[in-house]
């Protein structure tokens, strides 16, 4: 196929070519030339008229199909970006874009060794050039509307790769497969974290069940709110969906279901491993305990220096300011004390939560300690757990699918491609220029053969040999 | 000599003209593609923080647009876009880059307003800039595209991690197994590290809680939720392992560190108890002392009570919000009153001392648990609670990695975020060559133009005093020679025709009549000469300097040659009778067509040898 595109450089030296002789010929012959008597000289290429004509239109085809195939042949690649971040200029996660990866050097030795092409990297990198559509313009930072973000880039590749076994369209398809992969995998919405394991809850305590089952659920959770903010009226068109409603029975998931499933395990006392996890219930109340008395002593010391400061010292303090409606009012400054008593109230908090945790433990290790429950409430827990677990996955499930069909809908597959075909029409029109300069080119060399043939190069030859004809005619005149 | 006609030299040399023009202007394409024409790629960017407006980062540093050059950044575009050091350097690099604030008319005009207003230490802060780099073409259009992309992606990542998320929670867990610490130690430093990273976690979680990265696919809150899972259940089930089997490597050394711990928490309390009470006395003296000013300051009021002066009044806004140190730098001010700090103080100091004495608690338990505990526990209970730790570890670790992918492209993300691009960073060719190429071609022209004329006239100089004859004004032997060398070893066309010229009475003329006549005789009879055979291109008239006149013509039939002697034949016995003298007149002609001769040396031999034997006038 690399000779078709051969053809219309071919064509385009001959026609060159063409005029250099028509041209010289001129200049061999421009004395002699008919100027006055030019219409009636035209007359007489009648008879290679049909000849001119039979050229012209094997000419006019020979190019156009050389200058059709070669398009269709070597088409230029086009990528739209078609996600709502392209026009910031950022991938799909708000990370800058870089047009430049396209052409990156692993890009590209993914795509030589998907396609198994016989070339290297940087010499395929050669081959393959990118343009936006705004490269033509010039970027004039003083007007705001020339500065544009293009979401599309053209990606040309050169005719010569196919001299290593392969064509520009295949190395480019693959090209695009390869980066739509690539961008996908860094750049696009990653729901691996919906792929939950629940391999670590073999052998896990009844009760860190429930809080492993909790975190799982905390992903999923975590996952939904992204999207429920960008679009809230989207709905799955199977199951009928919403993000607000998937949301809704995650939190139901773990405010009720886990709930419900930690009170059996508490009101049975139920324990894997009775010791082990009494002891690390006490171990981690002694920590908490630790932690609290720590907040405690914390907020006591605040207090005690909020007791400690001197009225005098803040009551003249006012500071003139604008609300936020813009009017104008005094405004006492913050002063230590008000700071001492948001850390005291922190703390406070944060050991009231440590104390929280400190009865919780303390209740289950007691519960823990007193129970006697039969092997069937043993099995009744696991059954829960199973339960659990499969509905967890089927939240987890649901909310995948309804992502993935938003993430369809919203992002379109990220990256549109498109490749440019040969315009029938400008091919056609660019054929009948370079023909009707063919045909003049041919009228003209028709015209001045006659002449050329009596005046010209060939003539040369013919004077040397009638030179020493008349040498000879002249010496036999002399010696008569 | 010939009149000047500068026309008549440029119709000469205008093909010279021609080909040396555009022979300069396809050099000067040729070269300027090659070496001069750079491509310069260039995109604009704007700085769009919460602060940018006042010039400053996220961080409160600074915005600093150099840093986009900076030799790290640099260095590190080139690694990945894969440029070695031999096709170019740092600063080879560093060097094309230009940033360039962009400041618009509005700006200027907000600009000359606040100044006009007073404002007069005003500074214009541009938070959009026009980035560039140039380069030569050698490397091909894309070059500087792919650079400047990668170093604005490096910038970006740089700016998010310097200037928005600087914390980032260390990994000593990472080769914990290692380092010889003591089971309980290592559980110890594992739950500070967690502890450590889950704060962090808690943070970003809160800047940003609908982040989520593309490669790893957590969010920080997904992290978040794991470690604390990995805390609150794996390493407490580990601690508590470790102290209900009392499992240790070397319990003295374990049992000395808990004490040496407790000696330091002693000191530690010993001078925090000394400084709390100073601190107490100080905070009583700045009382007292601001007391008595307040007194000293009272006035009185309507009802005649004494008050502070300094009571209800209104603070105007009399600190600035910046402060310039001795080195130049500028600083916010702190505006916390004296008070306050020494209250603060205060507070710190209670608290570690509160907290030293439960800390002391603490390492009293756990030096009670150890006291009775075997001296070293065995070999296997140590090998299951190495596995143990190993394994918590490792887990750590792959979490702690996903972390930092996370945490990585949480910089690249906030350094879009803070770093916008305006404009999709485009290349276009630095110098207009097709136009400057035109330029040369008519410069050439012109000087070629002015250089015809000069050298055409020169040449008409030496024309006239090396080959012109000066009795009768034509070209002389010398010229007559060189016109026949120049076309001897080339064929002449079948037109071509010679003609000879021989005046074989004017030595008798001359000695009848006298020279002055002899010379008029020549004079009018190459006047005639020349008007019949008019000197062109086409056209020779010479005189060989042997009394004969050679005429070559490139284009006359052997009639008009005969025409035009009748001619010259006519009008010569015309004058000489109007003149007095008597012209005998010799002629030869020889037509390369009819000779079937085409070569000029020939062709002259053969009209000379006819001269003799003709004679007219």
């Amino acid at each position: 196929m690399i000779m078709v595109s051969t053809i219309v450089p071919i064509l385009t030296l001959c026609l060159v070519l063409l005029y250099v002789v028509l041209f010289r010929r001129f200049l061999k012959i421009k004395s002699k030339l008919p100027f006055s008597g030019l219409k009636g000289k035209l007359g007489n290429l009648a008879g290679k008229r049909k000849k001119i004509v039979a050229l012209g239109i094997l000419f006019f085809l020979a190019f156009f199909a050389g200058q059709y195939l070669t398009g269709a042949w070597a088409p230029d690649m086009l990528m739209v970006f078609n996600y709502e971040e392209a026009a910031r200029g950022q991938n799909p996660n708000a990370t800058r874009f870089n047009e430049s990866h396209i052409l990156s050097e692993d890009i590209l030795e993914k795509v030589i060794n998907r396609g198994g092409f016989l070339i290297d990297a940087e010499k395929l990198s050669g081959f393959l050039t990118i343009s936006t559509p705004l490269d033509e313009e010039k970027l004039d930072v003083t007007q705001e509307s020339n500065l544009k973000i293009s979401t599309g880039c053209w990606i040309h590749c050169s005719k010569m790769v196919s001299l290593y076994q392969t064509d520009p369209q295949t190395v480019l398809n693959i090209l695009a497969d390869v980066y739509w992969e690539e961008f996908v995998r860094n750049y696009a919405e990653n729901d691996s974290i919906l792929d939950l394991s629940f391999d670590e809850l073999e052998g896990m305590e009844y009760l860190d069940v429930k809080d492993y089952l909790q975190m799982q659920a905390g992903k999923v959770k975590n996952y939904l709110p992204g999207y429920s903010t960008d679009s809230s009226s989207f709905r799955a068109k199977g199951s009928g969906e919403t993000f607000a409603s998937l949301n809704e029975k995650v939190e139901n998931y773990i405010d009720i279901e886990l709930e419900r499933y930690e009170s059996f395990i508490l009101e049975n006392g139920l324990a894997k491993n009775k010791e082990t996890y009494q002891s690390r219930m006490q171990y981690a109340n002694r920590l908490l305990d630790t932690s609290q008395k720590k907040d405690m002593a914390a907020h006591d010391v605040r207090i005690e220096t909020i007791g400690l400061y001197d009225a005098f010292m803040t009551h003249f303090v006012l500071i003139p300011t604008y609300d936020t409606e813009k009017e104008f009012y005094m405004s006492r400054t913050k002063v230590g004390v008000d700071y001492f008593a948001d850390e005291a109230k922190e703390f406070l908090e944060s050991a009231t939560k440590s104390m929280e945790k400190m009865e919780h433990n303390t209740y289950a290790n007691g519960q823990i300690g007193k129970s006697s429950a039969a092997l069937d409430v043993y099995e009744q827990a696991d059954r829960k757990i199973e339960e659990l677990t499969a509905e967890l996955k089927s939240l987890s499930v649901q909310s995948r699918e309804l992502c993935r069909e938003y993430v369809e809908e919203k992002r379109d597959g990220y990256i549109q491609v498109g490749f440019s075909s040969p315009g029938i029409t400008d091919a056609s029109v660019k054929s009948l220029f370079y023909t009707f300069l063919f045909v003049i080119a041919k009228i003209g060399i028709a015209f001045m053969e006659p002449l050329y043939r009596e005046y010209g190069s060939d003539q040369n030859k013919k004077r040397e040999k009638a030179s020493a004809k008349g040498r000879q005619k002249r010496k036999k005149g002399d010696m008569v | 000599m010939k009149e000047l006609d500068v026309f008549r030299y440029l119709k000469k040399y205008r093909a010279v003209i021609a080909g040396v023009s555009i022979f300069a202007g396809i050099a000067f394409f040729l070269a300027a593609q090659l070496y001069i024409q750079q491509y310069t790629a260039a995109t604009v960017i704007e700085y769009t923080g919460s602060r940018a407006e006042e010039g400053l980062s996220p961080d409160g540093t600074l915005i600093d647009p150099s840093e986009i050059y900076s030799t790290n950044l640099v260095a590190q575009a080139m690694k990945e876009v894969g440029i070695n050091y031999t096709e170019a350097t740092t600063d080879d690099i560093r060097r094309n880059i230009h940033v360039e604030p962009v400041i618009t008319e509005e700006d200027l005009l907000v600009q000359q307003s606040k100044l006009d207003n007073g404002e007069a230490d005003y500074e214009l802060k541009p938070t959009q800039y026009l980035v560039s780099f140039s380069c030569g073409v050698r490397n091909g259009k894309e070059y500087p595209r792919k650079v400047l992309n990668q170093i604005l992606q490096e910038y970006a990542s740089y700016y998010g991690k310097s200037h928005v998320n600087t914390s980032l929670a260390a990994n000593p867990v990472s080769d914990i197994t290692s380092k010889g610490y003591d089971y309980l130690e290592m559980a110890e430093v594992m739950d500070s590290t967690l502890e450590n990273i889950i704060e962090h976690l808690t943070d970003k979680g809160g800047w940003d809680e609908n982040f989520r990265s593309s490669t790893t696919g957590y969010s920080f809150l997904d992290l978040q939720g794991e470690f604390e899972f990995i805390r609150d259940v794996e390493v407490r089930q580990l601690f508590s392992e470790i102290l209900a089997g009392k499992v240790t490597k070397d319990r003295d050394l374990l049992l000395d560190k808990y004490r040496n711990r407790n000696n330091n928490l002693e000191i530690s309390n010993s001078a925090a108890s000394f400084e709390i009470d100073r601190i107490r006395g100080i905070i009583t003296a700045y009382e007292d002392a601001m007391g008595e000013f307040g007194a000293s300051a009272s006035v009185s009021d309507e009802d005649g009570n004494e008050v502070s002066s300094l009571q209800n009044n209104v603070l105007p806004d009399v600190y600035d919000d910046w402060n310039e140190d001795e080195e130049g730098n500028w600083n916010p001010v702190d505006r916390t009153a004296e008070y306050d700090l020494l209250l603060m103080k205060y507070i710190e100091d209670r608290t570690l001392y509160e907290q030293n004495l439960i800390d002391w608690e603490y390492n009293n338990y756990i030096i009670r648990v150890f006291h009775g505990a075997p001296a070293r526990s065995p070999e296997s209970v140590q090998e299951t609670m190495k596995e143990k730790i190993e394994a918590l570890a490792e887990k750590i670790n792959a979490l702690q990695n996903v972390y930092y992918e996370t945490n990585d492209e949480y910089n690249e993300y906030l350094g879009a975020r803070n770093i916008m691009m305006l404009s999709s960073v485009r290349v276009t060719e630095r110098y207009p060559i097709m136009i400057f190429t035109v330029l040369i071609v008519v410069v050439f022209g012109v000087l070629g133009c002015a250089g015809a004329a000069l050298f055409g006239r020169i040449e008409d100089f030496i024309e006239y005093y090396a080959f012109t004859s000066k009795v009768d004004g034509l070209p002389n032997r010398a010229k007559c020679d060189q016109f026949i060398s120049i076309r001897e070893s080339r064929s002449i066309p079948e037109s071509f025709a010679c003609i000879v010229f021989k005046l074989s009475n004017l030595q008798m003329e001359n000695a009848r009549l006298g020279r002055e006549v002899g010379d008029k005789m020549i004079k009018d009879f190459v006047e005639i000469l020349t008007a019949v055979f008019v000197p062109s291109d086409k056209m020779f008239v010479g005189n060989n300097g042997a009394g004969q006149y050679l005429i070559f013509v490139e284009n006359m039939e052997k009639e008009q040659v005969n025409a035009a002697l009748f001619q010259i034949s006519v009008v010569l016995t015309q004058k000489a009778k109007d003149c007095g003298y008597f012209i005998e007149l010799q002629s030869g002609s020889a037509c390369a067509g009819e000779e079937q001769c085409f070569y000029i040396r020939e062709l002259l031999s053969i009209a000379m040898k006819r001269v003799s034997g003709k004679t007219e006038g």
